[in-house]
């Protein structure tokens, strides 16, 4: 991250940036788990954890502390959620097991329904509009599995090829 | 911008071989025949001119399976083998006609608007609508399935002035979850296609706020490629508003949502079959809440009258929407208006763009400020795309660029007529079934056993807990009943004024559904018979007035250029009108979807089973007194009504006995059924029945198990006390025989006497008591207790099927309410 | 004697709006359907009203989560919601509301603008449409459920409703202010888990008010039963004869005319 992204006036490249959100500690969720219970109708082990976390890209306009702000104020809950600009930042909510990471997003031919009202919120904050919002799910899974296996469940499970992409990370 | 965008690029049409028409539309996707190009082809020649590229798009949407029903509406020639039929045009002829003999007064609106319309009181009028949304449910059900919700709730909108949406319906054909069977990779599997159709209903029609209050889910594995999806909503509006009224000079004004390049060729991909390449594009996932914002101002707006006319953006986009609004007039369209969400669309991509959520209204100029306002006042946004003309054209231009000039007659009425033949050949009789001897009584209590928990029987609660079925505050009776509120209610019963603030007024509508794609297997003429039958049954069971009930169909076929496929059609179009005329209740609505059938790598086509889903809605005058089909009390007689015969064939006990098209498919009396069903419903009106329920799949030995362990009581039989034909000879006909127009009625012991009194002259026959104690004891022809089944047993197979398949683990107890 | 006025706040998604009207109408007051933007713009003013009311529904869709987006465009106006409830005015977060009272930080009430509590998906990651007992809290001081009887029925529906807090001592502070107004009971009128708590709320909360009892944040409907036809077991029952949720809406309507 450069500071040079938060200059208003020269054109520049659009810069994005990542805003992933996790439940803390006892607050993961029961996605997961019904997530993992599914690798069992595809013939595969059941993976010893899954957790789902929303994840949102910003691209243009947002300087790093707007999109921290942003982070804050609306898209991680104070209570009961962490979240993490980029890679950065390894609290307790982001710690895990080595996993595989399948990140799953709306193709830019599905309009998504989530963006208004993301575009929405971040005018009330009184941050600037993003040229672009997204809206997407990582699948965090710790178990072993094949990267066939893995693209299969992406397939199968995690997202519909006809109006998704999906990124996997091996551990 | 490019200069190509400007200058809409030109088809070259005029001189093109019979052979290069066709491959132009199988390229673009038009679905359009070689008769339909023909046709197109010389239409330009007269006018001296090439098409351009949104011309002929524009034709080829309008001409859609989906928007013009052009094999339903086209001329057939039928033969049964026997008889030979030529119909000019088959709806118009068949369930049509059947509407127009019957010429019900309170029938405000029917087969001409987005939606059918019947008169309520002297003030308000109930709109129904049932849509289905299969194709793109099958190859992205969630996204499918919520865009389904959203479509039709937008008819309804877009019906005369705008109903306000007051309930939802949902009807799904699927293949089991649990299917194990080998499906090829590009079909989603059974249990992704139901979780999904399911999370999208609930996802969208959730948020809305418009309760889901009932519905039906068959299951069938030969749904695997191809699930019906039913959507249907019932709005509420007020009688003044059932009619447009659009004039030349009132403005074309689009609302809701951003166009984009979304859905484009949805009208004509449901009008083609499915393979592995089917296209992607037309799917969506639809945005309930920016569907909200229009509902909320466009009602707004229709009260304080700023428009004359509104129709929804379906297939076919602004291209539809403004052509049938303008069929009778004209109108110019400016594509540079509308609102866009992406800067590089082609100006025929504006035009037919499906991008969902956005209304066309015909608005006065003197209107428009005030529109305006209301609008911006829930940031809900709006644009001027053109204006409506006395000239009897369809005019598009795009910066002054002409992309569209069409006459509004070529493009209404110039779809050529095309005579299709169809075949019909009965079924030979198969098996009646040999006289059996003494009943095996376990083979009996073992079927009864798993019929309780077969997925078509099973609880649906799983389901019915996503929906918000409360929301509005009208749900008078829900779809789950009894002492623990979990049991299998027959039909809903909504309170309308709980949306109009009349909370004095206890007027109320029920909505019921018929379906059962086995008996058309055998015949689909008994299939649309029992239909109409079942769906009348429902509405009965809750006292509503079946005199003013209105049906709406929807038929799901397979490819109708099989005349076998086609054969079948006609057959259960025939059975609609019958059952219309025999039981005096017109069709006021309905929908095709035909060429359901996936295409396979090798090559084979898989039609999906024939399907006709019947739709009923009927007033309840005085919701105080309807009643749910969970046992009161106990001691209290027990009646059947209706004849029992031995019509076992397409029920669920001949596929359990692993024959399932063996015997006769149940045939339904509507002209006797009518006059005890009326009694009935009239005997449910004066509070003279504590609980009733029909008798469907599984007969009444499932009927009666449901009541009971829905209430908590038991219940003893005597099969030989059953109305019974002369061939019924055995216990298991009697438990388990599909004959239709049939109620097990809980009568309360100091009323039986009325009771008996009111339904003088009817088949009716006292067979048993309810019991204190929890168990169905059924009691054989020959006077022994066949068996004795505790009703916890009974119960937990019905409840836990669905949930251990959906989530591995069986559904905890909420104890009594 | 004059009627009340009830804004029921709306925005895009709001779905409860026309029933909750319905209900304070029957009790009395003059309920006003407000959209958001006519209080933003100044066009209406909440300290002008006597009774404060968040409807439930799907406020921006519960996009990114339930409530958020609401309660931070109105904590745009958090001085005028503060000045109305310091006055002792009625305020009433239904199901939605509920979610967006406490991510405003209004509820539970403390000293400080931060968010105390929350709310997190249902413990079955599915949206739950059933009726639940409630037990209340015969101690607290919330005007609304004064004179009920301690057991109740209401329905609820909704996919975030499992309330959580901070830290254990916001819940030691709820106990002790008496702020706990509601709990999901079994038939035994006893706390229980699934299907009886329908979200896994931390001590089966299912509604909560500020100390003083004129704040309530409720999860389930009282709206959805101000008829006797509206309980799902009407037929088979002859004990309401009216539903219970029409008195907490008398309750408001009373202690605005007193």
């Amino acid at each position: 991250m450069s500071s040079k992204n938060g200059s208003k006036s020269a054109p520049h490249a659009p810069s994005s940036f990542r805003v992933e959100v996790a439940g803390k500690p006892g607050y993961e969720g029961a996605a997961g788990a019904q997530v993992a219970a599914q690798f069992a109708h595809l013939g595969m082990a059941l993976p010893a954890e899954v957790r789902v976390c929303p994840i949102y890209e910003f691209t243009g306009r947002l300087t790093p502390r707007e999109v921290e702000q942003a982070a804050k104020d609306l898209l991680a809950d104070p209570v009961t959620q962490e979240y993490r600009v980029g890679e950065s930042g390894m609290s307790p909510a982001f710690m895990m097991a080595p996993h595989w990471r399948v990140e799953v997003w709306l193709k830019p031919s599905v309009s998504d329904p989530h963006e208004s009202s993301v575009r929405k919120a971040l005018k009330d904050l009184g941050l600037p509009a993003p040229e672009r919002v997204r809206c997407g799910t990582v699948y965090k899974i710790v178990g072993r599995l094949s990267a066939a296996q893995v693209e299969r469940a992406a397939r199968k499970i995690l997202s519909n090829p006809v109006i998704h992409r999906y990124v996997i990370t091996a551990p | 911008m490019p200069t190509e965008t400007l200058t809409p690029p030109s088809l070259t049409i005029k001189n093109a071989a019979a052979k290069e028409l066709v491959e132009m539309s199988r390229l673009h996707g038009w679905s359009l025949s070689a008769d339909e190009m023909a046709a197109i082809q010389a239409h330009f020649k007269k006018a001296g001119r090439e098409p351009t590229r949104a011309e002929v798009e524009t034709i080829a949407q309008t001409w859609s399976e989906h928007c013009k029903h052009k094999t339903f509406t086209s001329a057939v020639r039928f033969s049964d083998g026997k008889k030979q039929i030529r119909f000019k045009n088959l709806l118009k002829e068949t369930v049509f006609a059947a509407t127009e003999k019957l010429k019900k007064p309170w029938c405000l609106s029917v087969f001409r608007d987005n939606a059918g319309v019947v008169a309520f009181d002297d003030e308000w009028a109930a709109a129904f609508k049932v849509e289905t949304h299969n194709h793109p449910c099958a190859i992205e059900p969630y996204g499918g399935a919520a865009t389904g919700v959203g479509g039709v709730i937008r008819d309804v909108l877009g019906v005369g002035l705008g109903a306000k949406p007051i309930f939802g319906t949902d009807v799904f054909c699927l293949c089991p979850p649990d299917y194990a069977g080998p499906l090829p990779d590009d079909v989603n599997h059974p249990r992704r296609t139901f979780s999904g159709v399911v999370e999208g209903v609930r996802d969208y029609g959730n948020r809305m706020g418009i309760p889901t209050v009932g519905g039906a889910i068959w299951f069938d594995p030969e749904f695997r490629f191809n699930p019906l999806v039913f959507c249907g909503t019932v709005g509420l509006m007020p009688r003044w508003a059932v009619e447009k009224s659009v004039s030349p000079g009132d403005l074309i004004v689009a609302m809701g949502g951003a166009t984009g390049r979304d859905g484009l060729h949805g009208a004509t991909f449901s009008s083609a079959a499915l393979d592995d390449s089917s296209s992607p594009a037309a799917v969506q996932i639809g945005h309930a809440i920016a569907e909200k914002r229009v509902l909320d101002v466009l009602l707004q707006a229709r009260d304080a009258r700023l428009y004359r006319g509104v129709t929804d953006c379906g297939a076919g986009g602004f291209s539809s929407a403004v052509g049938e609004l303008a069929a009778d007039c004209g109108a110019r369209v400016a594509l540079e208006n509308a609102k866009l969400k992406a800067s590089d669309l082609e100006p025929w991509e504006i035009w037919l763009s499906e991008s969902q959520e956005r209304m066309v209204l015909a608005v006065p100029p003197k209107s428009l400020k005030a529109l305006e306002a209301l609008a911006a006042a829930e940031d809900v946004e709006l644009c001027v795309l053109g204006q409506f003309t006395a000239t009897g054209r369809l005019q598009v231009t795009f910066k002054g660029a002409p992309v569209v000039d069409l006459d509004m007659g070529f493009l209404h009425d110039g779809l050529p007529k095309k005579e299709r033949t169809a075949v019909w050949q009965a079924r030979p009789q198969n098996g009646s079934r040999k006289a059996s001897g003494p009943s095996d009584a376990a083979k009996l209590r073992r079927a009864l056993g798993d019929l309780i928990g077969h997925w078509n029987v099973c609880s649906r609660e799983w389901v019915i807990r996503q929906y918000d079925h409360e929301v509005q505050g009208g749900s008078i009776i829900k779809a789950l009943q009894g002492t623990h509120a979990d049991g299998p209610g027959d039909a809903a019963v909504v309170w309308p004024h709980a949306a109009t603030g009349r909370t004095d007024d206890y007027r109320a509508l029920a909505v019921g559904h018929g379906l059962n794609p086995n008996y058309g297997r055998i015949d689909p003429y008994a299939m649309a018979m029992n239909a109409a039958d079942e769906a009348l049954r429902n509405l009965v069971c809750v006292g509503a007035d079946i005199t003013r009930a209105a049906f709406l169909d929807n038929f799901c076929w397979g490819n109708p250029e099989d005349p076998k496929v086609l054969g079948a059609l006609v057959r259960a179009a025939l059975g609609c009108r019958d059952a219309a005329l025999a039981f005096h209740v017109p069709f006021i609505s309905g929908k095709d979807s035909l060429y359901n059938e996936y295409l396979d790598s090798k090559g084979e086509r898989h039609n999906i089973p024939g399907t006709l889903l019947i739709s009923a809605i009927a007033p309840v005058h005085d919701f105080r007194r309807a009643v749910t089909m969970d046992f009161k009390a106990p001691n209290d007689p027990l009646y059947l009504l209706g004849w029992t015969s031995d019509e076992l064939g397409g029920s669920l006990y001949a596929e359990w006995c692993g024959r399932p098209l063996d015997g006769r498919v149940p045939e339904v009396e509507a002209g006797s059924a009518l006059e005890h069903m009326r009694a009935l419903s009239a005997a449910i009106a004066r509070s003279l029945v504590a609980s009733c329920h029909d008798l469907s799949e599984g007969g009444l030995a499932v009927a009666a198990a449901e009541m009971a362990f829905s209430g908590s009581f038991g219940a003893c039989l005597d099969l030989d006390e059953v109305n019974r034909s002369k061939e019924v000879d055995s216990d298991e006909v009697v438990l388990f025989s599909e004959s239709p127009s049939r109620f097990l009625i809980e009568v309360p012991e100091d009323k039986e006497r009325d009771f008996l009194k009111a339904m003088k002259g009817q088949p009716l026959k006292r067979i048993g008591s309810t019991l204190a104690n929890p168990v169905l004891r059924v009691v054989s022809m020959d006077g022994t207790t066949l068996f004795e089944e505790g009703l916890d047993a009974l119960k937990s197979r019905w409840r836990d099927r669905m949930p251990e398949a959906m989530t591995g683990a069986r559904p905890s107890d909420g104890g009594k309410l | 004697m004059k009627r009340p006025v009830a804004i029921i706040l709306r925005c895009a998604g709001t779905n409860c709006d026309l029933e909750t009207a319905n209900a304070f109408a029957m009790a009395g007051a003059k309920p006003e359907l407000t959209h958001i933007n006519a209080i933003k713009s100044g066009a209406v003013k909440i300290l002008d009203a006597d009774i404060f009311v968040i409807p439930g529904g799907f406020s921006y869709g519960d996009d990114v989560a339930a409530g958020r987006i609401l309660a931070n465009e109105l904590k745009l106006m958090l001085r005028d919601l503060k000045t109305f409830i310091r006055s002792g005015r009625p305020v009433l977060g239904i199901c939605n509301g509920f979610q967006v009272l406490v991510k405003t930080g209004l509820l539970p009430q403390t000293k400080t603008e931060a968010q105390h509590a929350s709310f997190a998906a249902n413990d079955s990651n599915r949206f739950e449409a059933r009726w639940t007992r409630l037990r209340i809290n015969t101690h607290s001081n919330c005007l609304f459920t004064k004179n009920l009887p301690e057991m109740i029925e209401l329905p609820v529906a909704h996919a975030e409703g499992k309330f959580v807090v901070r830290t254990p001592k916001v819940l030691e502070d709820l106990k002790r202010t008496n702020s706990i107004v509601l709990r999901y009971v079994n038939e035994a009128g006893e706390p229980a888990g699934y299907p009886h708590n329908p979200n896994g709320s931390v001590y089966n909360i299912a509604a909560v008010s500020n100390p003083e009892g004129n704040v309530l944040g409720i999860m389930p409907h009282p709206e959805r039963f101000i008829m006797r036809y509206h309980h799902p077991n009407w037929t088979r029952q002859t004990f309401h004869k009216e539903g219970i949720g029409l008195e907490m809406f008398r309750n408001a309507v009373t202690h605005v005319q007193n």
